[in-house]
């Protein structure tokens, strides 16, 4: 901090130390005594380091007030000090344009994404009425590859469905002690036609552990997991799921 | 008969949901005037009303609260979105029940029944299936055959019961293996075939040879009337 303020004043000190060359040289080519030119010389340092202190001191109170606006920076309105001069007024008014800006980008970009969120969040309701028609049809009319690609097509819409409420501003956690086992179990029951038609045998290890957390979301985490397993696996494969060892 | 309302937009979830409950035996009518469902309600007077959420020209919530004010039938909704948000709205505008889509149609029927026992009979939910000499009990999972009580494992049980309650008609091994999944039993395929097998063996023990047939290239069946 010292050093920035030195070479910050670095323009000043050489002056003044120029200005004490000029004299000794004065008083050196005149062969005047040197006692006088001492005890000035010693007057104007005493107060040259009272102002250097207070200098200092400034300094230091100013570059704590920047570092505490730095955090700040993601606020819409930067609470600046008053400036001091034409310099400093005219870097603030070029911050406060700049912030300003910002501001009104941001809240453009949140409109623009609510409103994408808004109609994929409704796309992806109104696709559930045509899967639920085709998945009624295939009741009536079984037919075991259709029914596999339907289950793909409803997990990919279950999955932007999750996604955009994870995005969501609104969403909201509840953690809660759950047992794990459970969840492992509703989420393969899910899956269970596509294990059926695949004919992908299942190792489920009952972990008996309780867990931490909030449900819907781990078992949505549970549910991806379980479809990529079901996607990469191939067909007479095996999934195999349960605890592993701590990391 | 009990007569059903369908109140849903997309005419293939209608026809469809409206051929299974006939195939039930219910007189069921579905809306063709969204306008006007409560017209239509009024003219039917059914003993149920299936209703769908999403609706043109008015919501399905509208519809329940305007039915609600002239009847206390029972009413089960049909939604895309069963967050608990729209399952909370969903009962405090008077419906009864929420069955979310895609839904299986044993589902729907299912809770068909249970609505309708619930609304207008006051007997216990038949829980004995019958087929020649064996009576399965549902209620305790046990199985007598000639008086006799057969011991079966969980997963015999469920087999059994989904093949009585199909009976005269083929269950394919996919709907086996199904149920069987859907009751945290995830077995493959050997164990499936294992799985018959036992039961069969216990079946012929007690008596029933032949109780249980295999339709090859496609599931197995009870006739209707056992071993005849």
């Amino acid at each position: 901090m010292l050093r920035a303020y030195l070479l910050r004043q670095w323009k000043l000190v050489v002056l003044v130390a120029g200005f004490a060359v000029l004299n000794w040289g004065v008083f050196w080519l005149y062969r005047l005594p040197g006692e006088p030119l001492l005890y000035a010389w010693a007057l104007c340092l005493a107060l040259g380091l009272v102002m250097f202190a207070v200098g200092y001191f400034r300094f230091v109170q100013r570059h704590r007030e920047l570092e505490w606006l730095l955090r700040k920076a993601g606020e819409n309105a930067l609470p600046l000090p008053p400036a001091r001069g034409l310099l400093e007024r005219d870097y603030q008014a070029l911050l406060q344009a700049v912030c300003g800006s910002r501001a009104a980008l941001s809240v453009e970009n949140n409109s623009r994404l609510q409103d994408m969120t808004d109609y994929y969040t409704l796309w992806a309701h109104q696709i559930k009425t045509p899967i639920a028609a085709m998945h009624l049809l295939l009741q009536e009319t079984p037919c075991p590859e259709m029914e596999a690609e339907l289950l793909k097509i409803e997990q990919y819409v279950e999955m932007v469905l999750g996604y955009l409420r994870l995005g969501s501003a609104s969403t909201d956690y509840v953690f809660r002690e759950r047992e794990l086992d459970p969840l492992l179990r509703q989420a393969v029951r899910k899956y269970a036609r596509l294990f059926i038609l695949k004919k992908i045998s299942l190792d489920l290890r009952e972990t008996g552990r309780t867990v931490l957390t909030d449900e819907k979301w781990l078992s949505f985490v549970i549910e991806q997991l379980l479809s990529n397993a079901l996607k990469y696996t191939p067909e007479g494969g095996f999934v195999s799921m349960g605890m592993g060892k701590r990391l | 008969m009990y007569r059903i309302f369908v109140v849903e937009d997309d005419g293939v979830i209608a026809g469809v949901v409206r051929r299974h409950l006939e195939s039930w035996g219910y007189e069921v009518a579905c809306a063709g005037d969204f306008r006007d469902v409560l017209g239509e309600f009024v003219a039917f007077e059914p003993e149920l009303v299936v209703l769908d959420i999403s609706l043109p020209f008015f919501n399905g919530y509208h519809w329940c609260q305007e039915i609600r004010r002239v009847s206390k039938v029972p009413i089960l909704f049909l939604t895309s979105a069963a967050d608990n948000v729209n399952v909370v709205m969903a009962m405090q505008m008077g419906g009864d029940d929420l069955l979310a889509k895609p839904f299986d149609l044993q589902v729907l029927s299912a809770k068909v029944q249970a609505m309708l026992r619930r609304a207008y009979d006051f007997g216990p939910a038949a829980s004995l299936i019958r087929c020649g000499e064996a009576v399965l009990n549902l209620s305790d999972g046990s199985l007598s055959v000639g008086g006799k009580r057969v011991e079966l494992t969980k997963n015999e049980l469920k087999l059994l019961q989904l093949l009585l309650e199909h009976k005269g008609q083929t269950v394919t091994r996919d709907a086996m293996m199904t149920a069987l999944w859907e009751s945290d039993s995830f077995v493959d395929e050997n164990t499936l075939s294992v799985n018959v097998n036992r039961l069969r063996r216990k079946l012929e023990a007690a008596g029933l040879s032949d109780f249980i047939r295999t339709r090859k290239g496609e599931g197995y069946l009870i006739p209707d009337g056992g071993t005849q």
